[in-house]
């Protein structure tokens, strides 16, 4: 009974023995070692970029590709010049077709007679 | 600080201000050092860990709307990044049983010594010790009521905020973890007295 009962005094301390607790703050200068991480990690994010931009792979994999998109571009450009070229021909083309048409029908028109 | 103060230095740390960051890390510091020590009842760990909430305020502050108060959103934070801490220490320490299973790691598997909170008052110290102990195997989202409560002194209405639930969800979680905590520190007494 007696065990009981101090079984049941000591569970009751526990439970009630937050009561009245003070905060506890972290060490002095804390500020300065947040700014200090921040910046840490600012750097390394860099670093990490960096250093992989420098990767030697990375690098000539990089370079490869603006080449071979500068390839790319001229061929687009040469192609697509040539294809205005023609199609500037073909309106030329169609052109004189419709100039051709209209000299016929001004010949034909000025062979009608008189009636 | 008042509602309006708060805004402001949100705006002004949006804006990049330093000294509005100091200001918010100052004000706010042992707020959320005291709370994480509740949740991971480790010193260092706890310093490790407010720091890297106050990082994640300064990287992400832009993401904060102003639906809710500052203060909350900083506690979301806190109570996130504590679960995330012991989250990662249940890994290891299962990862260390299953390797010392096999044979590959021969250090033997050491409980941590008692957690001393060092705002408890002095008469309290070894019961509080225990009841840190039981508070440790309570169920993550019942540690975090149960902190916000006990630890930090929030009404059910700040934890229900916080948590972003009811208040009636906050008082059963409570309820629940008592009850846990209760039987436990009954068998220890009892296996111990």
């Amino acid at each position: 009974m007696q065990k009981k009962r101090n079984i049941e005094e000591s569970l009751e301390d526990a439970l009630n023995s937050l009561d009245g607790l003070q905060k506890a703050s972290p060490a002095p200068f804390f500020f300065t070692r947040v700014q200090a991480r921040i910046q840490r990690e600012q750097n390394s994010q860099w670093s990490i970029i960096s250093s992989f931009i420098a990767r030697p792979a990375v690098a000539v994999a990089g370079i490869s590709l603006i080449v071979l998109l500068n390839i790319a571009a001229l061929f687009y450009q040469k192609e697509h010049s040539a294809t205005a070229m023609l199609t500037d021909q073909n309106d030329t083309a169609t052109t004189d077709d419709y100039n051709t048409t209209v000299a016929t029908n001004s010949y034909y028109d000025e062979n009608i007679e008189p009636r | 600080l008042d509602v309006l103060d708060e805004r402001n230095l949100v705006e002004q740390l949006k804006r990049g201000d330093q000294a509005a960051f100091k200001t918010i890390v100052e004000k706010w510091q042992d707020m959320v050092f005291n709370t994480v020590l509740g949740i991971v009842q480790n010193a260092e760990d706890a310093e490790d860990i407010a720091q890297d909430v106050f990082t994640q305020v300064y990287q992400s502050i832009h993401t904060f709307k102003g639906d809710a108060k500052f203060s909350t959103w900083l506690y979301r934070i806190t109570g996130s990044k504590a679960l995330d801490h012991l989250r990662r220490t249940k890994r290891k320490k299962r990862f260390a049983f299953v390797s010392k299973l096999f044979g590959e790691n021969n250090e033997a598997l050491v409980s941590p010594p008692d957690f001393h909170h060092p705002g408890i008052v002095l008469d309290n110290k070894e019961s509080a010790a225990v009841l840190f102990k039981a508070i440790e195997r309570l169920p993550h989202s019942q540690k975090i009521a149960f902190t916000l409560n006990k630890v930090e002194g929030l009404s059910y209405q700040e934890i229900s905020e916080i948590m972003n639930t009811t208040i009636s969800s906050v008082e059963s979680l409570l309820h629940r973890a008592k009850t846990n905590l209760r039987k436990w520190l009954e068998d220890f007494y009892r296996e111990n007295g």
